[in-house]
């Protein structure tokens, strides 16, 4: 391993976290900081796919943050799997901060955000990287602070009420994760995931560590709106403007999944099928009332808030299979979901400029007012509904294909009575605000709007085509993961002392 | 056992998930900062009773004689943490009261989405 792929994780990590701090320097938004920023933005794009160019040979790099030896120093993990994630992630970064140059201008531009929006992608990044329990909660904390502080600074004043569901939820969760990261070392006496990881296994059966399961459930649960935590999603997320409404409906509760994989199948044993059950009931539920929400809401961003929700259900559903196929096409989801979702928002956005309202019965006619927004609106949302030959198609597939394997009869049909439901409130959205008789707008240029919206469409085009491709990515990743052996072995062959932590 | 150290987290969090539950945000905020102190006394409580324990300070006693330093060191993580998260939830809720007149959850404007 080269010194270069040795150190990439730390690039990865201080490159945002700097940026943030020296964008600053600057009195008042201009057009050089933004250029700078979005600089910034493309590296941190084309970085995972260095790391996911190595991690996808199988090799499992591990950093020793600081050169402190593994189990008692943070080690910072890029597998398939985060660096899969990393850069899904980090192109809806990269596509919703050119959005935002767009969506606002430099004078209405607080001098905040762009740092802000790097804060967050540090704690994104350093969660889907660390391979440290504590420093877990410690990247989730960052991550959450940094969007509290980004939906409080560019919520409008008459609607800022309406963040305190989010708030008041998510640090009851972060509490509650403290408490599981004091449990988690009280009960194995190790912070390191390897280490964990090794000192649980076999132990499936012990009633504590279904109860830790049990924990991290609800709170990562809480934290990707999973039934019956969820209703703060639907509140809080329609008041952000529509840049950031995308960032944080594409991400935040991507990784709250992404973490929950992570600790289920590289820490936790595999053998607690009663937790299982909880999730496979969880996963359908969360579908179900998601897909039902949606339906009553007025708003395009109402709307696209719930389908978050019942898409987090078919992650969730990925999750309860555990096989390792299963895992594989809950992970393709989840990439389909992270763009798809992003550009739906965007899209969104596009036609409240020109409608100046987000309410979808004042709308109409926009596919002779703008066909080019109506082509990449209808191609996303058939996507999301799981048309072929699109993306959402295979996603789903995949998680079906396999739920029919392993018998989980129920919760397919639940999935495919949701997929439906998903098409009809698009195809709602599609009558009212495209078709429709045709209303008065205003004639106002959205080429930047869409052009950044046009990148994760073309991401989520070549995900969809190049499903081969991808497939045979992600197998590999659900096969890595499920092998924990590998990646305890990789921490230990870091820490340069054999066999034994 | 530290029965008297799990009854101060059992009363702390008793009245937190209380507090929590309120209209007032004032009184959610008090929920957050009992919640906080109980989560960082339970992390306290993992390095065994300190009875008859030593300082964990190098060079002085026997390893075997210190009691657990990792704790203290995540408790004062958690308590960073904690105090910038509370501090910007008191921001917050000031901020909203200046605009809606009220810190009562349910006398806000609602507009129907």
């Amino acid at each position: 391993m080269s010194v270069w792929l040795g150190i990439l994780p730390q690039i990865l990590l201080m490159t945002p976290l700097l940026s943030g701090a020296v964008l600053f320097l600057w009195r008042r938004p201009t057009h050089i900081r933004r250029l700078i920023a979005g600089f910034i933005f493309v590296l941190l794009f084309a970085l995972p796919a260095v790391s996911l160019w190595e991690a996808a040979r199988g090799n499992i790099v591990v950093t020793l943050a600081g050169s402190w030896l593994a189990p008692y120093g943070i080690v910072l993990v890029v597998d398939i799997l985060s660096a899969v994630m990393l850069m899904a992630v980090n192109l809806v970064f990269l596509a919703t901060s050119l959005y935002g140059y767009d969506d606002e201008s430099l004078e209405a531009e607080s001098i905040a955000k762009l740092p802000l929006i790097f804060f967050l992608q540090t704690g994104v990044t350093l969660t889907l990287l660390t391979g440290d329990f504590f420093n877990l909660f410690v990247s989730v904390e960052i991550m959450l602070s940094a969007s509290y502080a980004l939906m409080v600074i560019s919520a409008p004043r008459s609607q800022l009420h309406r963040a305190f569901s989010y708030v008041i939820l998510s640090m009851t969760a972060s509490f509650l994760f403290l408490l599981l990261a004091g449990a988690v070392y009280g009960f194995t006496g190790h912070l390191n995931m390897g280490a964990i990881s090794e000192a649980l296994s076999g132990q499936g059966h012990e009633p504590a560590v279904s109860a830790l399961a049990l924990l991290t459930l609800l709170i990562f649960g809480l934290k990707s709106g999973v039934f019956p935590l969820y209703f703060w999603l639907p509140d809080s997320y329609p008041i952000l403007p529509s840049g950031l409404a995308a960032l944080f409906g594409g991400i935040l509760t991507k990784v709250g999944v992404y973490v929950l994989m992570r600790l289920f199948i590289t820490v936790f044993p595999h053998d607690l099928e009663s937790v299982y059950i909880v999730c496979g009931i969880l996963a359908g539920l969360t579908m179900l009332f998601g897909v039902i929400g949606a339906v009553g809401k007025q708003t395009i961003k109402g709307v696209l808030s719930y389908h978050i929700l019942s898409q987090t259900g078919y992650m969730i559903f990925a999750l309860t299979l555990f096989t390792p196929g299963a895992i594989a096409a809950g992970l393709y989801f989840m990439i389909h979901n992270v763009w798809v979702k992003s550009s739906l928002f965007m899209l969104g956005g596009v036609s409240k400029r020109i409608y100046k309202t987000d309410v979808m019965k004042d709308m109409g006619g926009l596919w002779q007012a703008a066909p080019m927004v109506g082509v990449l609106f209808f191609i996303q949302a058939i996507s999301l509904a799981g048309i072929p030959p699109f993306s959402g198609f295979w996603g789903k597939y995949l998680i079906f294909a396999e739920g029919l394997r392993m018998e989980f009869w129920l919760l397919v049909l639940v999935g495919a009575i949701t997929s439906f439901l998903t098409l009809f409130s698009m195809m709602k959205i599609w009558t009212m605000v495209f078709m429709g008789p045709y209303k008065d707008h205003s004639r106002v240029s959205c080429r930047g709007l869409i052009a950044s919206s046009v990148v994760l469409v073309a991401a989520s085009l070549a995900l969809s085509f190049g499903v081969e491709y991808a497939i045979e990515v992600v197998e590999k990743a659900g096969l890595q993961l499920f092998d924990s052996t590998q990646y305890i072995k990789a921490v230990y062959a870091a820490t340069g002392k054999g066999e034994r932590l | 056992m530290q029965f008297d150290v799990l009854l101060i987290i059992f009363i702390l969090f008793s009245v937190a998930s209380y507090l929590l539950l309120d209209r007032h945000l004032v009184n959610i905020i008090i929920g957050f900062v009992l919640l906080s102190n109980g989560a960082n006394l339970f992390l306290l409580s993992l390095s065994g009773d300190p009875g008859g324990k030593a300082a964990p300070v190098l060079g002085q006693f026997a390893i075997q004689e210190m009691l657990d330093p990792l704790t203290q060191a995540m408790i004062l993580t958690a308590i960073v943490i904690g105090f910038g998260m509370l501090s910007f939830f008191a921001a917050l809720i000031y901020k909203v009261y200046v605009i809606e007149k009220t810190e009562d959850v349910s006398d806000f404007q609602e507009e129907d989405q």
